[in-house]
């Protein structure tokens, strides 16, 4: 009997053995079929493509509408989209779903991130692509399409494109008894010392190199993607910033246990920020009682603001590249983009673009900027230098550490050569 | 009919030689040992060891996410260059620093409540529960609780202020971050450890404390000679334990720098974990990153070892 029951306990544990192999195998084999399918090269196949971006739910409802109309205009295309919880998350794994292949045949990215991995070689130049697959590309803006150029091959498929803003609490401003709005970073500091008190900070400066490359071009400095980054215009714009936080009037997001300045503008910390279009969807939903004014980034020595732009780029491994430039070029059709335009979003086609500020009026203050914003010209180790850039500054505002604007740039620059 | 007959034998012969086979297979000790931990040594292999094989592989290469086919053999370059990297020396003082601070404060403060929760108490199981809760609780949670609690000028930043700290945002503040880290992990693990000597304390026999008493050894020489050699095996099992989990905390300083750099604020929370992580996925850059998880790997060992060596010795 008890020979019995070890026989079977022996047989039991084999079983358990193969199984879990053959589940090992399986799965093996299911990942090799993810992906785009064949059925374009097949031709009455359908192709199988998936998209992947992160964002919010409201634009992963329009996304799901567009992949389940896709079939209107590509039969032959099934569209499938996946969400990443996070910015963090999806730059994050992005690399190694690639490593694996099974990363998404195409994405939507913004153009803050894109030089290092085009830089990398992990997108597809659609250049030869464009032709066969058939999509016009003559109807986005030509400055839209330079955002996705690199060595003068295209990259990416044009969705939005908005200058960065400055937005102002209008209701504490009038309550301090303040007039005009400010138009440089000198009126600005001097307007944020009239509005600090106990309770709030005159502006939120959040030590993220999107924020400090906004400053940093109102001042006529640029990173030069990576040659001109302790520029005397740069190091000009560096120690404003500083100035403002041993003044007391500035606050980082993270000194307030807050995560990003929206959260601190909301909130009726600081009146003043930095920010961008994305604001009026956050405010609607966590002050909607709010009233804000939204500007051009204010001039330093110039008039100077980063483009932030998102497009879809096809992964470098997407089997069938034509398919997916096809469905992310639907992507870009007037109802998607329509959509988008009413979250705050600029549309990169000539024609919706220009009801952008009829339908978000509280941003016709920032037309003029869409002449002079520029792409972000981070250098090719982009987010190495994003980290660097943030821990230099961070180690000074919240550390202490006394560095002035020029050693921070110049020991940056020295990395990045 | 005499053939069939003697096919039939055959067959019950057959069967026979099978059915032996498998019961003196069954018999061995040693191959049915063998058999029962097969499937963990096949998984463990699988998705152990294999990933450290890979890693170890890795370290000696120039490899990165983004072209894994044109990986380079570049020898011990990556290791040089890890260990000419002032970061990684820094991460490597801040792995230890949480483990000194937190695995000693962890263990005892574990074996305390385990004393308190062992006693003839009213509403001991709810204890034990409350104890327990945060080692079942997901770390992110926790620490976006924590985070909410030590912000400046909140009850506890306050009540803080008392013992010299200033009145700051603890997790932002590059003087207390790695402290606040320290004091997230020790949260968690205590319940851990609670549990583990709880089960230890109830393994020692009444009749040693009994004996103790008679011969009128007070109750903190019952605990020094009775209760701490009882559960020295269990302190090696929890001190190791938590050593390791100290040096992979992770979760825990990916939240504090949700919006920023990992290691947030300027590198203070930066860790043998999150240096592999920054270079090794973020950077992208495979092979830099499993070197430096390789010298991650060894330095665990040597302190594994040498807590043992310590523990033992002492004993």
């Amino acid at each position: 009997m008890k020979k019995t029951k070890r026989l079977t306990g022996m047989l039991i544990v084999s079983l358990i053995l193969l199984v879990a192999l053959a589940a090992c195998g399986g799965n093996a084999n299911n990942n090799a079929n993810n992906g785009s399918s064949q059925a374009g090269e097949a031709g009455a196949e359908k192709a199988t493509v998936t998209m992947g971006f992160w964002g919010t739910a409201q634009d992963l409802q329009i996304y799901q509408a567009a992949a389940d109309a896709i079939s209107e205009q590509y039969p032959n295309i099934e569209l499938k989209i996946k969400q990443y919880p996070s910015s963090d998350q999806f730059w994050n794994t992005l690399p190694g779903e690639i490593a694996a292949g099974v990363a998404p045949d195409f994405i939507k990215i913004s153009n803050e991130g894109s030089f290092e991995y085009i830089n990398k070689g992990l997108f597809a130049p659609l250049d030869e692509h464009i032709g066969p697959s058939g999509v016009d590309m003559s109807r986005f803006s030509e400055s839209a399409m330079d955002i996705w150029k690199v060595d003068g091959k295209q990259y990416g498929v044009p969705n939005t494109a908005m200058p960065a803003m400055f937005f102002i609490n209008e209701d504490l401003w009038k309550e301090a008894g303040l007039g005009e709005y400010p138009k440089t970073w000198d009126e600005v500091e001097a307007a944020a010392k009239e509005l600090t008190n106990k309770d709030r900070y005159g502006i939120a400066i959040n030590i993220d190199a999107y924020h400090i490359t906004n400053i940093a071009k109102s001042y006529g400095g640029d990173w030069g993607n990576g040659a001109t980054i302790n520029s005397p215009e740069n190091v000009q714009a560096l120690q404003k910033i500083f100035d403002m936080y041993e003044e007391g009037i500035a606050v980082t997001p993270k000194s307030l246990g807050y995560g990003w300045d929206g959260e601190v503008f909301a909130n009726g910390k600081a009146v003043m920020t930095t920010g961008g279009y994305w604001y009026k969807g956050y405010l609607k939903d966590a002050a909607p009682d709010l009233k804000y004014v939204a500007f051009p980034v204010p001039e330093g020595t110039t008039a100077g603001s980063t483009m932030i732009a998102d497009g879809y780029v096809v992964l470098k491994d997407a089997k069938n590249k034509e398919a997916a430039l096809q469905a992310a070029y639907f992507m870009t059709n007037d109802t998607v983009l329509t959509e988008f335009l009413k979250l705050g979003a600029n549309p990169a086609v000539p024609g919706l673009s220009s009801q952008y500020f009829e339908e978000n009026p509280e941003f016709a203050n920032v037309q003029p900027a869409l002449e002079y914003s520029t792409d972000f010209a981070y250098p090719a180790e982009t987010k190495r230098f994003r980290d660097e850039l943030v821990n230099q500054i961070e180690s000074v505002v919240l550390g202490g550490v006394k560095k002035s604007p020029q050693e921070i740039l110049d020991g940056i620059q020295e990395q990045f050569k | 009919m005499a053939a069939y007959g003697n096919e039939n034998a055959e067959m019950r012969l057959n069967n026979g030689k099978k059915q032996s086979w498998l019961r003196s297979l069954a018999d061995s000790d040693l191959a049915v040992g063998w058999l029962f931990t097969l499937p963990f040594l096949v998984l463990w292999a699988w998705w152990f060891f294999y990933p450290f094989l890979q890693s170890f592989i890795r370290s000696f290469q120039d490899a990165n996410f983004a072209s894994l086919g044109d990986a380079k053999f570049i020898g011990l370059q990556n290791y040089v260059q890890i260990l000419n990297d002032s970061e990684f020396y820094r991460a490597v003082i801040h792995s230890l620093q949480i483990v000194v601070i937190a695995v000693p404060l962890q263990t005892i403060l574990g074996l305390i409540m385990a004393i308190l929760v062992n006693q003839k108490l009213k509403g001991k199981g709810m204890f034990r529960t409350l104890f327990f809760i945060p080692y079942i609780t997901s770390q992110i949670a926790i620490t976006t609780v924590f985070m909410m609690l030590f912000k400046q000028g909140t009850f506890v930043t306050e009540f803080f202020t008392f013992f010299g700290f200033d009145n700051a945002t603890w997790f932002a503040d590059t003087r207390y971050a790695l402290l606040f880290v320290a004091i997230l992990f020790i949260f968690q693990q205590a319940g851990f450890s609670m549990i583990v000597y709880l089960s230890a304390l109830q393994e020692v026999p009444k009749d040693l404390y009994e004996a103790g008493q008679m011969d009128g050894a007070s109750k903190w020489a019952q605990f020094r000679y009775i209760t701490v050699p009882y559960v020295k095996p269990i302190t090696f099992f929890v001190v190791s334990v938590a050593t390791i989990l100290g040096f992979q905390i992770y979760d825990q300083i990916a939240a504090i720098s949700r919006y920023g750099a990992l290691g947030s604020p300027a590198g203070a929370t930066s860790t043998v974990v999150t240096y592999f992580y920054q270079h090794g996925i973020r950077y992208m850059e495979i092979g830099y990153g499993s070197a430096a998880v390789v010298l991650f790997f060894f330095i665990i060992m040597i302190i594994t070892f040498l807590q043992k060596k310590l523990l033992d010795d002492k004993g």
